[in-house]
């Protein structure tokens, strides 16, 4: 069955939470199936705001207000996936390294993936590697996104990389990286998976490296 | 320790304003940064000097304008072959930004490192806005007459502030801002011109000094793919401060510099040809080769403004000596010529920045021939 979910994307795309929790209801009321609103409506809206970030058409603030009306929505459909058992596409671990305080680029990334299916474990700012590695085993995660701001903190992706491989995790996660000093080199340098430039190609990125 | 410093320096600011200006060929490279840390300062000062650093060791910022630490540092940019010292504001009644600090993991580090904390503000609401000491807060004057008696013959201070930058750090904070963009754009909107003016006060009150040769503002407006809020927004909220204050120091026959990092060069017109049309800069600081190396914007840019810096962080930080040598001439090999030109780091010299490398850097630049 198809149903016409284009204000409802139109919403989330503009970041008007208002009007997106509005016609979520509305469409909940009109019994179209929350997993349905999800994969079709906000992941489907979220795809595209992270397209046109990566055009360079929309701004951090611009991708901030539509993954909060996108979050708005999915507070009130979360609670009633149980019932249709609708999975996330896969569990990601995401972390600043450690010694790195730098948040935002990390936020905005969590932001994307959530948007596009992912269930996040954020483990925030300046995490040691065993921190990782403890929540890989916790979650049972599939990828783990590495964040740094600086040159000097980048370094710290190699040494959490290099402790994922003495515990003998590195064969069952994909590492993907990112930051501001962080380049498609080093990133091969390092052995992670992926590089990601932002927030935008982070989503795509994490959908590529486990084939989905 | 590596030799850094020079026996008999020859500032010249006048001529480094000429060359950048294109009034006048290089007769030599001229160095310049906006920063240098204070912890790369001091060991630099203990080291050969032999004379103690004026401030205790990790502590960044001075309690009161302080004679004897403005000497040390004067002297410093001097003996390194500076042509000026770039000097901060001492901020009087500006509530503080709340900031984190947690060891460095550089290994150059010698310390302790500082972050914004990026979900704190200042000013969340109207009411926050309206009770914020506007009138109240001032740069003191002391800090500028205790450089200028320190500042040797040929040599000037830049005078420094942040609009942009402070208003996302510290006054709404990122996230603040980026909602409130949304959310209540005319709260912004009153933020920035708010702040705008004490700047602009604080520029007029200083750029007359003689001592002063010049604005070199700072304001990191993007990141590695783009810039933080749209090209729109920064014409509509920032560009008209920066361009006072452009005119400001104009008026009074001195450049403008201006430091940005990120990327402003996507799109066309591109948010670097705003800064060159709109604001009027006179010459231009910050370049990261993620984004487009110096000597990309050299050949894009280089006809219209001058360029300040250039040898990117990540390789000053990081590569062996000659390939750093092979790095730092290729871009004088490409900048030097026609001048309009300044060498230096991309950003500051920071405190994961080997010694030895910043001295690569100091000597390729002395050494060269122009």
């Amino acid at each position: 069955m198809t149903y016409n979910l284009e204000k409802l994307r139109q919403s989330v795309i503009d970041g008007d939470a208002d009007s997106a929790l509005e016609l979520t209801r509305q469409l909940l009321a009109e019994h179209v199936p929350p997993d349905v609103l999800i994969n079709q409506g906000l992941i489907t809206a979220m795809a595209v705001v992270g397209k046109l970030f990566e055009e360079g058409e929309i701004f951090i603030p611009d991708m901030l207000v539509a993954a909060r009306a996108m979050q708005c929505c999915l507070d009130i459909l979360k609670p009633l996936l149980s019932k249709t058992e609708v999975k996330p596409l896969a569990t990601v671990v995401l972390g600043t390294v450690k010694g790195d305080l730098h948040n935002i680029g990390k936020n905005l990334v969590r932001m994307m993936l959530q948007g596009a299916g992912f269930e996040v474990v954020d483990l925030g700012t300046d995490v040691a590697p065993e921190k990782f590695i403890q929540a890989i085993h916790e979650h049972n995660a599939e990828l783990v996104g590495l964040s740094a701001l600086l040159t000097t903190t980048m370094t710290s992706m190699r040494t959490t990389i290099e402790a994922f491989e003495k515990s003998g995790l590195r064969g069952r996660v994909k590492i993907m990286v990112g930051g501001a000093p962080v380049t498609e080199s080093f990133a091969r340098q390092i052995k992670a998976d992926g590089y990601a430039a932002d927030a935008g190609a982070a989503a795509n990125l994490a959908k590529s490296l486990l084939n989905l | 320790m590596p030799d850094l410093l020079l026996d008999h320096p020859t500032p010249n600011f006048e001529e480094l304003v000429r060359v950048l200006k294109g009034e006048q060929p290089p007769r030599r490279v001229h160095l310049v940064e906006v920063g240098i840390d204070p912890e790369v300062l001091q060991t630099i000062q203990e080291a050969c000097l032999g004379e103690p650093w004026a401030l205790p060791r990790g502590v960044h910022v001075l309690e009161k304008p302080d004679e004897r630490y403005y000497r040390q540092l004067v002297n410093l940019y001097y003996r390194l072959g500076y042509d000026f010292v770039p000097i901060w504001p001492f901020w009087v009644n500006n509530p503080a930004g709340k900031v984190r600090r947690v060891v460095g993991t550089a290994d150059e580090s010698r310390g302790t490192r500082d972050w914004v904390d990026e979900s704190e503000a200042l000013i969340k609401s109207r009411a926050d806005f309206e009770s914020f000491p506007w009138q109240k807060i001032y740069a003191a004057s002391e800090t500028f007459e205790m450089v200028a008696r320190c500042l040797p013959d040929g040599m000037k201070m830049t005078i420094i502030a942040t609009l942009f930058e402070n208003v996302f750090e510290y006054l709404l904070g990122y996230e603040g801002l980026f909602y409130l963009m949304s959310d209540d754009q005319q709260l912004v909107e009153d933020v920035f011109n708010h702040w705008g003016k004490v700047v602009y006060d604080y520029y007029s009150s200083m750029i007359g000094l003689e001592a002063v040769g010049g604005i070199f503002h700072v304001d990191d407006m993007g990141f590695k793919t783009g810039t933080m809020i749209s090209p729109a927004d920064l014409r509509r909220l920032l560009f008209p401060w920066l361009a006072k204050y452009a005119a400001l120091a104009h008026k009074h026959n001195k450049p403008f510099f201006l430091h940005s990092c990120g990327n402003l060069y996507r799109k066309s017109p591109s948010v670097m040809d705003d800064l060159i049309e709109l604001v009027e800069i006179d010459a231009f600081h910050s370049f990261q080769d993620v984004i487009v190396p110096v000597t990309e914007v050299k050949a894009r840019y280089g006809q219209r403004v001058a360029l300040l810096g250039g040898a990117d962080m990540d390789k000053l930080s990081t590569l062996a000596d000659a390939d750093l040598r092979v790095y730092l001439r290729g871009i004088l090999e490409a900048c030097m010529p026609g001048g309009r030109f300044a060498f230096g780091s991309g950003n500051t010299i920071a405190n994961y920045v080997p010694l030895q490398n910043y001295a690569t850097l100091l000597v390729e630049a002395r050494q060269w021939k122009v």
